[in-house]
């Protein structure tokens, strides 16, 4: 599980631009990921933090700029390929069908099983080892659709570790989460990132962020403007150059 | 497998294994073709259907003159229905099921991009025009392709290729197919033409042939099984287009392939048996009651128990009154039903399983 630094997966976004209906989204955005970090994405409503994150999962595609998995441009990475070395957690929403919890976190070995293959003995335990991993063994049989929000999440999230991915992509991972669960997730996260795993997160808990990222960015009129460790940049002038808003400081001690 | 079906009859609701119910509709298919074999006005015994087939095949021996009886009714008669009603049943449902999960919408059917609107209109034009049956066929076959082209141009002229550009560019095209079948109606000779047009498009099942149905079997089962090989991939896309491609899945190639595949065999199903209307919105859903929701076994029971559902209803339109019904007619009837016990879901949580 630990990283070794020669094998390091790395995701870097390098001066990405996008536009939306000639709207500039993001102009000229920088970030990089490495795996045993934490990085937090900050920005207001509307700053275009999912559109970043979906350039560099390569959902969008940037106008200008490039974003680079270990060293090779996404653009020329196989889908597949990029599957086992990037997941994704998108923003919690209502599924359509009722498939249950253990064959949603089957598809996370999509790119190993290809289009017509059938699960192996070893994807069926991958799959029982991040519900295991995750304590959502219970789950496993249940409907996606019947679960809580909170429940939800974790099997989005089981989903994405069963790719067997290093690097995590997660868009607002804490929103729709009730207190207890937000300050578990965040905990899960740590203990992820302490295993290697390399975390990009957006949210809209500055508190948070201070208390688990190891990197803040925050994105500001299309640009990547503030990026270096929480506790140097989670000051009162980020807070207010971001929301316009007075910060009392962080209330939420790291576990 | 009985053993399982009892243990799941024991225990509340009533759940088998996803493979048991594959068993179980397969081998209801099986007693579903050999009774639409037998019933009838001139009666046959079930076994005699096994012991005509294999005499047919030349590894039993009938008697000759029970055999030409059977072959008549059997062969002539009452198979290329029985085919044409389980190759029809299967495509309309499995592109339902296929549709439903690509659109991410479980109340969407085969027709959602206007193929049967454009189908309905080429057939209507073909009578009109007094083309053969085969000419018919042709021209419902082609313009149903044309209106989902037509929609899926007006989708791309504004927004590209997003899901609910196609299914209005859909709707536009299928309302202007049903207004040019509209204008084909009003210019068509009430006397002889417009019946012709109004039964043909009531759907029915008595029109092919053997060699006919035999002919568009092939692509039609072929169509089928390539959309059951995709249900991981649609089980996939139907999470949403971003999930599915960070999962490591081509979404457009595989959306591509599987609506050409399932209009395909949608048109194909109004060439050969006219409008037979509910049965692609509500096989796929009572299955998905019955098995859950992963695709892989949701695409091949659909495609069985939508087989199933057109014998029934076949079954249903040829006795239920002196003359036959078309069976349009009847799964709209049955479809009303159904589609109510399904509604009664909705209140107990639309998605619930």
């Amino acid at each position: 599980m630990s990283s070794n630094p020669a094998t390091t997966d790395t995701l870097v976004a390098d001066n990405v631009e996008f536009r939306r209906m000639s709207r500039p989204v993001l102009s000229g955005a920088s970030l990089a990921l490495a795996q045993g970090e934490i990085v937090c994405l900050l920005g207001c409503n509307g700053a275009g933090k999912t559109t970043l994150l979906k350039v560099m999962l390569g959902i969008l595609r940037p106008y200008a700029g490039a974003v680079v998995l270990n060293g090779q441009d996404i653009a020329a990475v196989a889908k597949q390929s990029m599957a086992r070395k990037l997941a994704y957690v998108p923003q919690l929403h209502q599924p359509h069908f009722p498939y249950l919890v253990r064959d949603v976190v089957a598809l996370g070995r999509f790119a190993e099983v290809g289009l017509f293959g059938r699960l192996s003995r070893a994807d069926r335990d991958t799959v029982s080892d991040v519900l295991d991993m995750l304590d959502i063994v219970h789950l496993s049989g249940r409907p996606y659709t019947q679960l809580s929000g909170g429940e939800r999440q974790l099997v989005v999230l089981a989903r994405a570790l069963a790719q067997g991915a290093k690097l995590l992509v997660l868009d607002e991972p804490l929103t729709g989460l009730d207190y207890g669960h937000q300050i578990r997730m965040m905990e899960r996260l740590s203990d992820f990132a302490a295993k290697g795993y390399g975390i990009l997160m957006t949210t809209h808990h500055p508190d948070y962020a201070a208390a688990i990222a190891t990197r803040v960015a925050a994105l500001i009129d299309g640009r990547i403007d503030i990026d270096g460790p929480a506790d140097k940049v989670m000051t009162p002038e980020t807070i207010f150059r971001l929301y316009g808003v007075k910060w009392r400081g962080c209330n939420i001690q790291s576990s | 497998m009985n053993g399982s079906a009892q243990g799941g009859n024991t225990i509340g609701p009533f759940r088998l294994t996803a493979l048991s119910w594959q068993i179980v509709f397969g081998v209801s298919l099986v007693i579903a073709v050999s009774l639409a074999l037998c019933v009838g006005k001139y009666p046959v015994e079930p076994w005699e259907i096994p012991y005509f087939f294999l005499s047919w095949a030349g590894l039993a021996d009938m008697p000759a003159e029970r055999f030409a009886a059977l072959h008549n009714v059997i062969v002539d008669i009452r198979l290329p229905r029985v085919l044409t009603a389980v190759v029809v049943g299967s495509s309309l449902s499995c592109s339902g099921a296929a549709f439903q999960a690509v659109f991410r919408n479980p109340l969407v059917s085969p027709g959602l991009l206007g193929v049967l609107g454009g189908a309905a209109f080429g057939a209507a034009l073909g009578i009109a025009l007094g083309l053969d049956w085969f000419g018919i066929q042709v021209a419902a076959f082609v313009m149903g392709l044309i209106a989902v082209a037509v929609g899926v141009a007006i989708a791309r002229l504004f927004g590209g290729a997003s899901l609910i550009m196609l299914v209005l560019g859909g709707m536009i095209s299928g309302a202007l197919f049903s207004s040019l079948l509209s204008i084909v109606k009003y210019l068509a000779d009430p006397m002889n033409t417009l019946p012709n047009i109004v039964y043909w498009l009531m759907g029915s099942l008595a029109q092919p042939d053997l060699r006919q149905v035999g002919w568009l079997a092939v692509p039609m089962s072929a169509g089928v099984v390539l959309l059951g090989l995709f249900g991981r991939a649609l089980d996939a896309i139907s999470l949403g287009d971003d999930e599915a491609a960070t999962l490591g899945v081509r979404v457009g190639l595989v959306r591509f392939v599987v609506i050409a595949t399932a209009t395909l065999i949608s048109a194909l199903t109004v060439s050969l048996a006219g409008m037979i209307g509910w049965v692609g919105l509500i096989v796929p859903h009572v299955v998905r009651l019955a098995l859950g929701a992963r695709n892989t076994s949701l695409l091949p029971a659909s495609a069985m128990a939508g087989a199933i559902f057109l014998i029934g209803a076949d079954y249903i339109a040829r006795t239920i009154a002196d003359t036959e019904i078309p069976i349009g007619i009847v799964t709209e009837l049955m479809g009303i039903p159904v589609f109510i016990l399904v509604l009664g879901r909705v209140s107990r949580g639309w998605y619930e399983q």
